[in-house]
């Protein structure tokens, strides 16, 4: 008789990692989004042998760009371009390494496509020690203790367990921030301020400091679930948008680019928009809000989420793209193939991940057929790509047919 | 034969590349094992692949199996293991030898006759066995005394050994007692710096500068195969920046020839050349001022936090080791010790690696606490590219033993061996005082003893005593796949299961940083011959025993028990499944920044996986974790310069004294990696790698340099008679400058009279030769400190020797031949 595994106080292990396959099984409905499960994607990352030519912060090939540092972050549609488009110098970089392109079956890209955005959740681990030398230069040091330096009077900082997930200490940092702004400006100092992955290192150095618990407390992603409600009842929807959906645009746009990063980074760009924030929110006679436990880490989840989603498709620009990128000369304006395959018995109705799944498998033909005839290969933004994609699902839907999956 | 040392490098660096490769093991097998009819020709079928862990050695390494119509006939590494990456070691290469030997235990044997021969003993069933031994058990606890009973076991942290452990706690006794020490100085140097009971690790890959005192890091370390992995990184492969390795020793190992340098000392003076380093970056103020001034203590004279005052390190360095006189102590040039003084503080990182040569010699515990002092002068320790301290798996703990009742009586009593704490010693384990103790019967009588994979007959410093002793022991059981020199003085013998017959479940082995578990299950469906894994013998006689013994396990059959434990690991949220490169390296990131993103979601997900890829691990290591890694009363590095004074004075003295005797050279013990750890000679082809420097094979030689043999009239090739206070040998001379003049080298793991035909009279046993010395400090036996005197003989003393063993003898093991067959085919 086997026994159970003993559970940890106050936690139920079986039920804390598992918050990352919600984002397939439960998201679809609620949120509208349909990003899959990056375990697999990251499985299938090193299986498909991405990992022999691309990095991820660091790790892996160096043939081609490092996916955790590039400009490849944010929704499906930019995702799927940065992918066509590369196709081309990819393929000829595969050749030169004597390495077979993959290809994808089933959910496949959709599952790889999940663990990419997820490289956009998850921190890079921060340089303590320059994170020592920001706790001086951003004034903690003045009233917190470390060691043997630092002011008495806000709590000691070196007391903090070794190895507490950063975005606790952000989620800290926040709710503490209506004491220690205003004593920071009565003492004549600047609120600190935090850029690039200065917070990562602050944090990192915090992290290193104090006594060790029993058993490291790692962090699995938020529920974005609890993060959408969290994101009406805390009031951030009342001014943030995502790709110009909802809000009143008093705060900034949440899709948008310079806004991305991982979970902790967007954490600092929050803390940096603290006072324009608390103001705002006063004048909408809005409290400012303040987060428990896993609060933030769930709100940070729906962003990421939401983002993955992408702008609305404009079924009108895609219908343009069909015909301008020289789509329509191979597979026909009425999509019944010609030169290429015919597209509306295969595309119609199905998810932009099997169609760009698809469209994925079929480069290699396409760029040989494309290069026989002497046709550029054609080359998508996002905002094109989402709406080819939404033009080839349900352009040649036959009236009454079901939506698209 | 006289080699160049331009040749000798290359022979060296060429056997430890095709140990790498691999050898065509398969192709070698049939070839030696062939006959016309012969059971281990493999018949065509369905190839298959299939994971298992190697267990010929402590490293524990993942290896895959190519099975043909479901038999194995090659073993390579297994590409997603951290331990071996895909590669092996020649002994795992060979492995498949020890599976197809003919001269395996066929069945449970009961001795019916004189000890020493296989001749006297008959074949019985498992149910014979338990039914006598688990009575025999079960009488001792029932009359009050289960401290009587006696465990002394070797090799892997497999699931067998856990489990002998538990049973021996369980059925009340304290004396658990462990023969192979490799680990024991250094780690006993740990808890003495640093207040952590754990074996060194040495981060290789990630430094830039390594100074090894004489320790045999690549040919028989812990971890052969991931020794020399690590090796090979920091050689270049990751970073593309070759660091630098400079080895101090009197005998130049395997491990020296791939050194940049090798610094000839006198013998036993490696600790004194360390702090004669100590003594430069001391003096030139090279050392780390804030690692000192932070985390160090007893670095200058008076009282340290915890303890009262004492001599500074500064002080005994200044006092005891300036340069002249370490320069004539050891016999190293003062300019080359100051070049190196400045190389190691000078290199980014640089590691100073303690002087352990192989599984059964653990080094001196003075030169092992001279690396450390070096380590914390130039402030790597928990650095990277440092010294690290490893992490324990976290598998959950069994079943809490009562604390009543005969099983908590027995503990309580004392040690037979009087290691530990309790005994008023630093070693953990004391086989040579537990021969001691059998012999004098005190302070109680054995009445049980388990030999689980040890061969104290063989492989202890006193194979005489141990010979004596088990005679006085009314009842021994020897857990052992062969017929060992132990086994064959056992009442019974109980054939342990090959490590592809059986489940089990590996920790972290020595000498790694991060918590592993391999897990294995049966390659073979049924066991070529009637053999159990010795967790299994341990569970069913725990099942005889009853009561709270049986009851003292989360489980009654292996699977089950190793389920438990990786539901234990699932529960620690923390690792993944074993996997490639980039996969450890996104673990590592992720619990860098705080992140668990394993790829699993339950622990039914984990075990698949960890069944399906080898098992589980954790690479994330945390660094400059000071209350985990500086666990002494002070909290802080102590430099321990009181002890270091005391046994530097009494080593003085003593090489004086020796200095003064010119007739008698120090005997250098050495572990080749194909019989390292007491285990090797067994298999067909390791004999043949004994040493890639010499022409020598299946048999013993001992080194002796040309100088040395023209006082003493030796010729290579010729024979030499050995003699110490403890016993003599005669060995085959092998004349070479890799050995300083006042040593001789001989290898260890040779001698046996047991252990199968090719085993049996295969060379000498260099252990017959050491005296009753102990370390000074540590207590273990004096290894390296032994006196011995050379006289030229005509010939062998052993029998007709390997060789005539090949060709068929008179041992009594054919009828076993003829059983396992048998087995074999049905």
């Amino acid at each position: 008789m086997i026994k159970p595994p003993p559970s940890r106080p106050g936690t139920a292990p079986m039920l804390r990692f598992p918050r990352i396959a919600l984002f397939c099984i439960l998201l679809l409905p609620i949120l509208g989004a349909e990003i899959r499960d990056p375990m697999k994607g990251q499985q299938l990352f090193v299986s498909k042998r991405c990992a022999d030519c691309h990095a991820v912060r660091g790790n892996g090939g160096r043939i081609g760009p490092d996916l955790g540092r590039t400009a490849v972050k944010g929704s499906f549609y930019e995702l799927v371009a940065a992918m066509w488009n590369h196709t081309q110098v990819m393929n000829e970089k595969m050749e030169e390494s004597r390495l077979i392109r993959p290809s994808f079956a089933n959910e496949e890209l959709g599952d790889l496509l999940a663990f990419l955005t997820f490289l956009n959740y998850f921190d890079e681990p921060g340089d303590p020690k320059a994170g020592r030398a920001l706790f001086s230069q951003k004034h903690c040091i003045q009233c917190h203790r470390v060691g043997r330096e630092g002011g008495s009077s806000a709590p000691p900082l070196d007391r903090i367990p070794r190895g507490t997930p950063p975005l606790q200490l952000a989620r800290d940092l926040w709710n503490h921030g209506p004491v220690m702004v205003p004593l920071m400006r009565s003492k004549g100092l600047d609120v600190p301020s935090f850029n690039e992955n200065e917070i990562l290192n602050l944090f990192a150095f915090l992290r290193s400091q104090g006594p060790r618990q029993k058993t490291r407390d790692f962090r699995s992603a938020g529920d974005p679930i609890k993060g959408k409600v969290l994101f009406a009842t805390k009031g951030c929807a009342q001014c943030h948008s995502f790709y110009g959906k909802g809000g009143t645009g008093m705060g900034p746009d949440l899709g948008r680019a310079d806004l991305r990063g991982s979970v902790t980074l967007l954490a600092g760009r929050m803390w940096n928009h603290w006072r324009g924030m608390t103001a705002a929110m006063e004048s909408l006679g809005m409290a400012t809000p303040k987060f428990q436990r896993e609060e933030l880490s769930d709100l940070f989840a729906y962003i990421v989420v939401t983002r993955y989603d992408g702008p609305l498709a404009d079924k009108a620009k895609g219908r343009n793209a069909y015909i301008q990128k020289g789509c329509s000369t191979c597979h026909g304006m009425d999509g019944r193939g010609g030169i290429g395959p015919e597209l509306r018995k295969v595309t119609t109705g199905e998810s932009r991940e099997r169609i760009a799944q698809r469209m994925w498998n079929h480069a290699p033909q396409m760029g040989m057929s494309m290069g026989s005839r002497q046709i550029p290969w054609p080359r998508f933004e996002a905002g094109e790509l989402a709406g080819l994609l939404a033009f080839l699902a349900e352009e040649w839907k036959e009236p009454g047919a079901p939506a698209v999956k | 034969m006289k080699i160049e040392r331009r040749r000798f490098v290359g022979l060296m660096l060429g056997a430890t590349s095709g140990a790498a490769v691999g050898l065509s093991a398969g192709h070698l097998l049939s070839k030696t094992f062939a006959t016309a009819d012969s059971p281990y020709d493999p018949p065509g079928g369905i190839e298959e692949f299939r994971l298992s862990v190697c267990s010929l050695c402590p490293g524990g390494c993942g290896v895959r199996v190519r099975c043909i119509a479901g038999r194995p006939v090659k073993v390579d590494g297994n590409p997603r293991h951290p331990v071996s990456g895909g590669r092996l070691c020649p002994k795992g290469q060979a492995s498949l030898q020890s599976l197809y030997h003919p001269d395996r235990i066929p069945g449970p044997m009961r001795r019916k006759g004189e000890r020493g021969s296989l001749a006297s003993f008959e074949k019985k069933t498992w149910e014979e066995a338990f039914v006598e031994i688990g009575g025999r058990l079960r009488s001792i606890r029932e009359q009050g005394k289960p401290e009587s009973a006696v465990l002394l076991r070797a090799g892997a942290m497999s699931l067998g050994s856990r489990a002998g452990s538990r049973f021996l706690s369980a059925f009340g006794s304290p004396n658990d007692v462990r023969l192979d020490r490799g680990d024991e100085a250094a780690s006993i140097a740990l808890r003495l710096t640093q207040g952590v009971k754990s074996a060194p690790v040495y981060d290789l890959p990630s430094t830039d500068y390594v100074l090894s005192l004489g320790s045999g890091f690549l040919e028989a370390s812990g971890s052969p195969v991931a020794s020399a992995r690590a090796f090979g990184e920091f050689r270049q492969v990751r970073t593309g920046r070759r660091g630098k390795f400079v080895q101090v020793e009197s005998r130049l190992s395997l491990t020296g020839a791939a050194a940049d340098e090798w610094i000839a000392v006198h013998p036993g003076t490696e600790g004194i050349f360390a702090l004669g380093i100590a003594s430069v970056l001391v003096n030139e103020d090279l050392y780390d001022r804030d690692f000192i001034a932070e985390h160090a203590a007893g670095f200058e004279s008076g009282p340290t936090p915890g303890s009262k005052p004492g001599l500074g390190l500064r002080a005994l360095l200044e006092r005891d080791f300036g340069l002249e006189r370490v320069a004539a102590e050891t016999g190293v040039s003062v300019n080359v010790i100051l070049r190196v003084a400045r190389e190691l503080h000078a290199a980014r990182a640089s590691l100073v690696v303690g002087p352990r040569r192989g599984p059964l010699l653990p080094g001196s515990l003075f030169d092992h606490l001279a690396a450390q002092a070096l380590n914390a002068l130039v402030g790597n320790i928990d650095g990277e590219g440092g010294l690290l301290v490893a992490e324990e798996t976290p598998i959950p703990a069994w079943p809490e033993l009562s604390a009543k009742g005969p099983g908590a009586e027995g503990r309580k009593h004392s040690r037979l061996d009087g290691a530990g704490q309790n005994g008023g010693k630093l070693v953990d384990s004391d086989p040579e005082d537990l021969a001691g103790a059998i012999l004098s019967k005190k302070p109680y009588p054995v009445e049980f003893l388990i030999l689980h994979d040890a061969d104290p007959l063989h492989s202890s410093a006193a194979p005489a005593r141990f010979a004596k002793a088990i005679e006085g022991v009314p009842f021994t059981v020897s857990i052992s796949a062969f017929p060992s020199d132990s086994a064959l003085h056992a009442d019974w013998i109980l054939p342990e299961a090959h490590f592809l017959e059986r489940w089990d479940l590996h920790t972290t082995p020595p000498g790694l940083s991060f918590p592993l578990a391999s897990v294995s299950k049966p390659v073979l469906e049924h066991p070529l011959v009637d053999a159990r894994s010795s967790a299994e013998i341990f569970l069913e006689l725990a099942k005889r025993v009853g009561g709270e013994v049986a009851s003292a396990f989360p489980a009654s059959d292996p699977p089950s028990l190793i389920r438990h434990d990786m539901d234990g690991i699932f529960a620690a949220q923390r690792g993944a499944v074993m996997g490639t490169a980039f996969d450890e390296a996104w673990v590592r990131m992720m619990e860098g920044a705080g992140w668990w993103a394993p790829g699993y979601r339950t622990a039914e997900e984990l075990w698949k996986g960890a069944l399906e890829f080898g098992g589980w691990w954790d690479p994330f290591y945390d660094h400059e974790e000071w209350a985990r890694v500086l666990r002494t009363p002070s909290g802080k590095f102590e430099f321990k310069a009181d002890l270091l004074d005391g046994i530097a004075k009494e080593r003085a003295q003593k090489l004086t004294a020796e200095n003064g005797n010119a007739t008698e050279l120090s005997l250098v013990l050495f572990e080749p990696l194909s019989v390292a750890g007491g285990f090797g000679a067994e298999l067909p082809f390791l004999p043949a790698l004994l040493d890639p420097g010499h022409e020598e094979r299946w048999e013993s030689w001992a080194e002796i340099h040309p100088e040395t043999a023209k006082i003493h009239g030796l010729r290579d090739k010729g024979w030499v008679r050995i003699s110490s206070a403890g016993g003599s040998i005669v060995v085959r001379v092998v004349v070479t400058w890799r050995v300083v003049p006042e040593a001789v080298a001989i290898p260890a793991g040779l001698g046996k009279r047991g252990g199968g035909r090719w085993a049996r009279d295969m060379g000498a046993n260099p252990f017959k030769l050491l005296g009753a010395a102990r370390d000074p400090l540590s207590g273990l036996p004096d290894f390296q400190g032994t006196r011995v005197r050379l006289e030229k003989a005509q010939g062998p003393e052993t029998g007709p020797g390997a060789m005539a063993a090949w060709h068929g003898s008179d041992s009594g093991l054919s009828g076993l031949e003829l059983q396992n067959t048998r087995n074999f085919r049905s």
